[in-house]
């Protein structure tokens, strides 16, 4: 199985994970006495040793102003919030990526992980839809001025590989509820690609489409689930199409990745299927836990371990 | 017919390729660069001292080509260098198409840029190799010559970093070990208690950034002796070499080049300020390591357990060769290792008894040898070749050592073994 860390390679590699015998990647920087690594183009181990057995950049929290914050339902909150390093801003805007994000003033308990739905490279202003459900999204609706975030994390979707090597392809992409809030980096960056892209947005108990008015000011092929529509039969029909789909991207709850890969798999389709990564994350640098999941048998930090979406869904 | 899956398209795959082929099998190998030969690509030296006697014990054994095509694209035959008699040192930049054009002729498949970096077992069998790209490879049997050099991490470990070796592990990925995939814990040659491995015992200099003087003599002689000033020698360089052969005082005191296209320098590595004071060295440069100045790659990290049939003791259908099956050192050493293994894998598929060469061959000798040596305390520090040290010592007392082709054939024809090799097994 294909595996690999989100970070190896980055600014953010090694990580503290190197320091403790943790790495995810390299058998030497896990405490083992030979080279015996899933190779993804470099050495950990000699980038660690290269700069003086230290850890290389670590996120820093900042504070960052609300600019906006709009009630759209009862349940569901627009924020904007103005980041101050603007030169990073393009990093936000990656597919995938995704910020924590806290209350000021509150501890560190109440971070939480967030989609970048936007990032407006010209003012730094980065946007967000939350759904209101728990704490600490109750803490973010109360807060008035300023929040702490911590990012920018990539690892918010699974086979991430196919997105940023995609040309001139056919995508289906599927997106419910508060799912819809990480289309927007991802739809860009396939536009830009020249794939043809045809979403179908379901509004699921949300009652709304988030991304929706984003879209209409895009090229992509917009389709609405109603209540009545079934999502097998949506798909089946764009699978039958004249033209072939040469991606499904799945975007929403665990139910919908493993409904729509049941639906795939029924009318024969056997080509890559993306899917937004929803395991519960404190920390995003493999360091809580909350995101364990076993695959293959091997116990996979999912904040951090990018894979193709069946083995997760078979893991 | 059998499918035999070579993994590791250098000196060892290859020998182990034309075996299996010879012997009637379907034959895949399986290369994770874009050149066979692996580190003989900036090899060269072959029928040096003991050698001899098991490049002509291979020929007469009945699969002898990739000694011919050694002989065939010689720049130098029957050259002496300090502790070394009748070498022939081959082209390094004519060798791999003319051992590519031959395997291909013989019709063995080779995959390039296919890197194993898994296997899938049913029970102690192996039933395919996956690759990094996930492809899968399936086989009847397979035979792993991955070697035993790096990848970049323990080079950096055990020595001085990636010195960007022909191996090229950070563009083609680095070597895995199958056998330790299959279950099999690899051994590992030490050069202390707790240093692992040893560094590779030569660097190769581009000869037209030599002294026209050296270069001429490099083409005439194939041999050239500078002596170098004392405060450049590093006696201490030789402990850490692979090659014992060449770990005599005259290779810390002089630059020893031979012409293998590429003037080949007997040392790990040398820095290029020394080198650059030394008349004749005012504008050399590296043809390999590209790093040449501070290290060499780290070999003897990964060596599976094996019987004297070349079997990987643990795994029903793997066999081993060249480094991967041992310490040992050099071409003609996973030649030698890599043709039995290859014969033997047919006979494996066959059901029919294994081949053990006898002890009265070099090659028979060598390869029960080491495996005793293996399992005594001092083992794993030492390394072993035909050409020099401790095993050409112990040729040369038990009478095992020739330099007469006629005679090797007889003795090999004596033992009832002449072409056994070149005896197609399948029906």
């Amino acid at each position: 199985m294909e595996y690999y860390c989100i970070d190896s390679g980055s600014p953010y590699c090694p990580c503290h994970l190197a320091e403790i015998n943790s790495c995810l990647i390299c058998s030497l920087l896990q405490g083992q006495e030979t080279c015996d690594c899933k190779w993804h183009g470099l050495c950990i181990y000699h980038e660690f040793l290269w700069i003086g057995k230290k850890v290389n950049t670590l996120r820093q929290d900042i504070k960052a102003r609300i600019v906006e914050k709009s009630k759209l339902t009862e349940k569901l909150l627009l924020l904007k919030i103005q980041v101050p390093a603007v030169k990073l801003i393009n990093q936000y805007n990656q597919p995938g990526a995704f910020i924590f994000m806290r209350p000021a003033g509150t501890s560190r308990f109440f971070d939480m992980p967030l989609c970048v739905m936007d990032a407006d490279e010209n003012t730094g202003i980065l946007t967000f839809a939350i759904h209101v459900r728990g704490p600490k999204t109750k803490a973010i609706k109360n807060t008035q001025d300023e929040v702490i975030i911590r990012g920018p994390y990539f690892n918010g979707v699974f086979g991430l590989k196919h997105i940023k090597s995609s040309i001139d392809n056919n995508w289906l992409i599927v997106a419910r509820g508060i799912g819809q809030a990480s289309l927007m980096p991802i739809i860009r960056n396939l536009l830009r690609a020249k794939n043809n892209i045809t979403v179908i947005l379901d509004p699921g108990t949300l009652g709304v489409n988030p991304v929706e008015q984003y879209l209409r000011e895009t090229r992509v092929n917009l389709e609405i689930l109603s209540f009545t529509q079934s999502l097998e039969e949506t798909v089946k029909k764009h699978l039958s199409q004249p033209f072939n789909v040469d991606f499904v991207f799945s975007a929403g709850p665990d139910k919908q990745h493993e409904r729509l890969w049941e639906i795939l798999n029924k009318y024969g389709y056997q080509k890559p299927f993306i899917m937004s990564n929803n395991y519960s994350m404190c920390c995003g640098e493999g360091v809580c836990g909350s995101c364990i999941t076993k695959i293959n048998g091997k116990r996979m930090r999912l904040c951090k371990m990018q894979m193709e979406s069946q083995n997760v869904l078979g893991g | 017919m059998p499918k035999v899956v070579v993994i590791g398209g250098g000196w060892a795959g290859c020998g182990a390729a034309l075996a299996a082929r010879k012997a009637g099998a379907d034959v895949v190998i399986l290369e994770k660069t874009d050149m066979l030969l692996g580190c003989g690509l900036v090899g060269g030296i072959i029928r040096n001292n003991g050698r001899f006697t098991a490049a002509e014990e291979a020929i007469a054994l009945g699969a002898g080509e990739l000694f011919q095509i050694a002989d065939r694209t010689a720049r130098h035959v029957n050259i002496e260098f300090p502790g070394h008699m009748h070498a022939t040192l081959y082209d390094v930049a004519r060798i791999e198409p003319e051992v590519r054009k031959f395997l291909e002729e013989m019709g063995i498949e080779i995959k390039f840029q296919s890197r194993a970096t898994d296997i899938q077992m049913n029970g102690s069998y192996i039933s395919s190799v996956i690759l990094a790209d996930e492809k899968v490879i399936e086989g009847d049997v397979f035979i792993e010559t991955t070697g035993s050099s790096g990848p970049m991490g323990n080079c950096k470990k055990y020595g001085n970093g990636c010195a960007m070796c022909i191996q090229r592990c950070p563009a083609f990925g680095p070597r895995v070990s199958i056998s330790r995939k299959a279950g099999v814990e690899d051994m590992i040659g030490k050069r202390s208690q707790d240093v692992y491995g040893a560094m590779s015992g030569s660097c190769k200099l581009n000869k037209d950034s030599l002294s026209e003087e050296i270069r001429k003599q490099l083409d005439e002689e194939g041999v050239v002796v500078v002596k170098i000033p004392e405060e450049f020698i590093h006696r201490d360089k030789l402990s850490m070499k692979v090659c014992q052969q060449y770990a005599l005082d005259e290779y810390a005191e002089n630059i020893i080049l031979l012409d293998t296209g590429h003037a080949k320098l007997m040392t790990p590595f040398f820095p290029m300020e020394e080198l650059r004071k030394i008349p004749g060295f005012e504008k050399a440069r590296f043809e390999d390591p590209y790093a040449g100045s501070k290290g060499n790659s780290i070999r003897y990290m990964s060596m599976a357990p094996r019987d004297n049939y070349m079997q990987v003791i643990g795994v029903e259908n793997l066999f081993c060769a060249g480094e991967k099956s041992g310490p040992f050192v050099g071409h003609t050493e996973a030649i030698c290792t890599g043709i039995l293994a290859g014969h033997n894998s047919v006979r494996k598929y066959l059901g029919t008894k294994l081949l053990e060469l006898p002890r009265e061959l070099a090659i028979g000798d060598i390869i029960a040898y080491v495996n005793e040596q293996l399992k005594t305390e001092e083992g794993l520090y030492k390394r072993f070749t035909f050409a020099g040290s401790i095993y050409f010592e112990r040729m040369k007392q038990l009478g095992l050592y020739s330099s007469n082709p006629d005679e090797i054939k007889e003795k090999v024809k004596s033992l009832g073994l002449a072409d056994v090799f070149n005896n197609k097994l399948t029906i």
